[in-house]
């Protein structure tokens, strides 16, 4: 079941974002519309397992660089006929996103980093009184400020190389499309395959995160693989 | 030439439609528009019902424009906080047809709220002006916006074929443009700004890397955000790119030069474009500078009705020798940045040439100090490069200070600080060239 396929083709991308690779340098992410909308489809099952009221609205923070990769997660919060409130996840906008938690009734917070908290607390806010009751999406810089504080329900999101994994509400490591990337540690690294046609295929590629990559069956139901970071 | 070989346009039948028919598509769609906004907007209708006009009333364009009270970016703000209303009461719909939202830069206060659906009305003018550029189908464009004004869109140009690569718009991801540039062959650029061009400058000075080989594939670059400086414009035109310059259609969409280069290019059909004296409520003459006031004719989230923009431009409605027929603007400045100096009108577009006499101010970074719009003496603080100083900081801003003056024909002060420390405070894609201190 987890043996990559070989890819007979290559998509036509739509766009050409970034990712990471191991050591850290911004490598070209040719991204096509059915990558994207395959992303969609995942994004909206870890969605699903929170108690979101459609109509509701969810601050996406990202940055434009990231243009690719985090368009599954604003269209599945639009899917699920939510409204994507869009802030810069930058030190400089934070300005943007207190004024967003101020003037809009959020439900969520996605993709908040560490420069969003320092920006917030440069400006004399409080980050944990602003997330307060929200569910909040924090990448590992800023997830470790607030994981265990009180009054914040903080889950999980990661870049792992070009693939993206995100927490559901059991908030048991963040979850990663199975049949889009097949996924396993090599020596406490997490190393995945693409496994359906891409404009980019990856194989064995080793993403520089270390962790644990849990199989299985989730408290939320879902078989997807978890990714807990190290 | 037929149509079958004519590849100038990417929407030739809007692009070069006929005055008249530009008319009776703004007609059509304004007389749609007026029954839904009132019946919709919260805002609309108390503005309206406070000038005693209804929908029946509107039966032309001409009553639209005699007849349809304004609105101006206090009056949302104001309704916004009296109804605790993020978007002012502009808004027409809620989800699903309401996606997501969208912000203005924020620079004057809070940012503004930009509500779409998933038909993004900017996208659609910026498509024609990257054909213009050159860009067709399969062809890739570096697309380093600055914020997220329209969110994520990287798949909202599928129907034109360009391919966009996003790129942060950030000083240290100049490299990483560059590299992408050699690697993708992009033909248009979207977009630069000051602090960018600044970023490549001093990248080409410390590597060596020879930028008018890394950037041989462009077709033109586009520059917005404000005006640019005499000195950047060489700059850029010395790595062989052609420079479009761009700036926001009053939050509607936006408006590009051609490569006429004789005003920016607006879309009539996107957003009804009134110019008016900007003390008063009646037409200026074509060509003369007038406030720019829209009408959103394609938005059924949250349209802005007859909004006043503050922005000063010259507009006219002469035809381009490019073969576009819709109106083109040059911007002037924004009314609230002006400033009454023993009676004389300055605007950071007065001051921009000036700074090019002097080396170490050639950057153009300078900021208006404007604690009331009236003062007797206009105080500038002014960005210089330190290591192009000659003499003393005390000369330099006794030089400034007197070209300024004689220039200007009014007393000025300058502070000087370095570009670093002007640069330092964001936003990444330009400075505020008017603060209150």
């Amino acid at each position: 079941m987890n043996i990559p396929a070989r890819q007979a083709s290559v998509l036509s991308p739509m766009a050409v974002g970034r990712y990471l690779d191991a050591s850290g340098e911004r490598q070209a992410l040719p991204y096509s519309a059915l990558e994207s909308e395959r992303s969609t489809r995942s994004l909206l099952k870890v969605l699903n397992t929170f108690e979101f009221s459609m109509g509701s609205n969810l601050l996406i923070t990202a940055l434009f660089d990231q243009g690719v990769q985090a368009l599954g997660m604003e269209r599945a919060v639009m899917q699920f006929n939510m409204v994507a409130v869009s802030a810069d996840s930058s030190l400089f906008d934070a300005r943007r996103v207190e004024s967003i938690i101020r003037l809009f009734p959020l439900a969520g917070a996605y993709g908040i980093t560490a420069a969003t908290l320092d920006g917030l607390a440069g400006l004399g806010h409080d980050p944990l009184k602003l997330f307060a009751g929200m569910v909040v999406w924090a990448w590992p810089d800023a997830y470790g400020r607030l994981a265990g504080q009180p009054g914040i329900k903080v889950f999980r999101c990661l870049e792992v190389g070009p693939a993206l994994a995100v927490e559901c509400s059991a908030a048991a490591g963040a979850h990663i499309d199975r049949f889009e990337w097949a996924i396993d540690t090599v020596d406490g690294e997490v190393v995945l395959s693409s496994r359906l046609e891409r404009c980019q295929a990856f194989h064995h590629y080793h993403t520089g995160l270390r962790g644990q990559v849990l199989h299985g069956v989730c408290s939320c139901g879902s078989t997807d693989p978890r990714i807990v970071p190290a | 030439m037929t149509r079958l070989d004519d590849d100038r346009f990417f929407d030739p039948d809007i692009e070069t439609m006929s005055r008249v028919d530009i008319e009776k598509l703004q007609e059509a769609r304004i007389l749609k528009l007026v029954p839904y906004v009132y019946s919709r907007s919260a805002l609309i209708r108390e503005v309206w019902d406070e000038a005693g006009v209804k929908p029946e009333d509107i039966k032309s364009l001409a009553d639209f424009k005699a007849k349809v009270p304004f609105i101006d970016k206090d009056r949302i703000r104001r309704y916004r906080d009296e109804h605790d209303d993020p978007y002012g009461g502009l808004a027409c719909v809620g989800p699903p047809h309401l996606r997501g939202v969208g912000f203005t830069s924020g620079t004057t206060g809070d940012p503004t709220p930009l509500p779409r659906s998933e038909y993004h009305v900017a996208i659609a003018g910026l498509k024609r002006e990257l054909w213009h550029i050159g860009a067709r189908a399969n062809d890739f464009f570096t697309y380093a916006l600055f914020t997220f004004r329209e969110g994520l869109n990287a798949d909202k140009w599928m129907d034109s074929g360009f391919r966009p690569i996003t790129v942060q718009h950030l000083p240290s991801e100049m490299p990483h443009l560059v590299k992408l540039s050699r690697e993708l062959r992009p033909k248009a650029m979207f977009m630069l700004s000051t602090p960018l061009i600044i970023a490549l400058e001093k990248y080409q000075q410390e590597t060596g890397d020879d930028l008018k080989e890394a950037f041989s594939s462009y077709e033109g670059v586009v520059f917005g955000g404000e005006p640019m400086s005499p000195h950047f414009r060489a700059v850029v035109e010395g790595w062989g790119l052609e420079i479009f310059e761009l700036s926001s259609l009053g939050d509607i969409a936006t408006a590009m030069d051609c490569r006429a280069h004789d005003g920016m290019h607006t879309w009539e059909d996107l957003a009804l474009i009134e110019h008016l004296n900007p003390d008063g409520n009646e037409d200026v003459a074509d060509g003369a500078r007038g406030e720019l006031v829209v009408t959103a004719l394609l938005d059924d989230v949250a349209p802005l009705i007859r909004y006043r923009t503050d922005d000063l431009v010259q507009f006219t409605r002469q035809p381009c020798s490019c073969g576009r027929t819709h109106g083109r603007l040059k911007p002037i400045g924004r009314k609230g940045d002006e400033m009454l100096i023993q009676g004389r009108s300055i605007l950071p577009i007065d001051i921009f040439p000036l700074m090019q006499q002097f080396p170490e101010t050639r950057t153009g970074l300078f900021q208006l100090i404007r604690p009331q719009r009236e003062a007797e003496r206009l105080t500038l603080r002014v960005g210089y490069e330190e290591s192009a100083l000659e003499g003393s900081l005390e000369q330099l801003q006794a030089r400034v200070g007197d070209a300024l003056s004689t220039a200007l024909q009014v007393p000025v002060q300058v502070l000087l600080v370095t570009n670093q420390a002007l640069l330092k405070d964001g936003p990444p894609n330009k400075i505020p060239r008017v603060t209150k201190q």
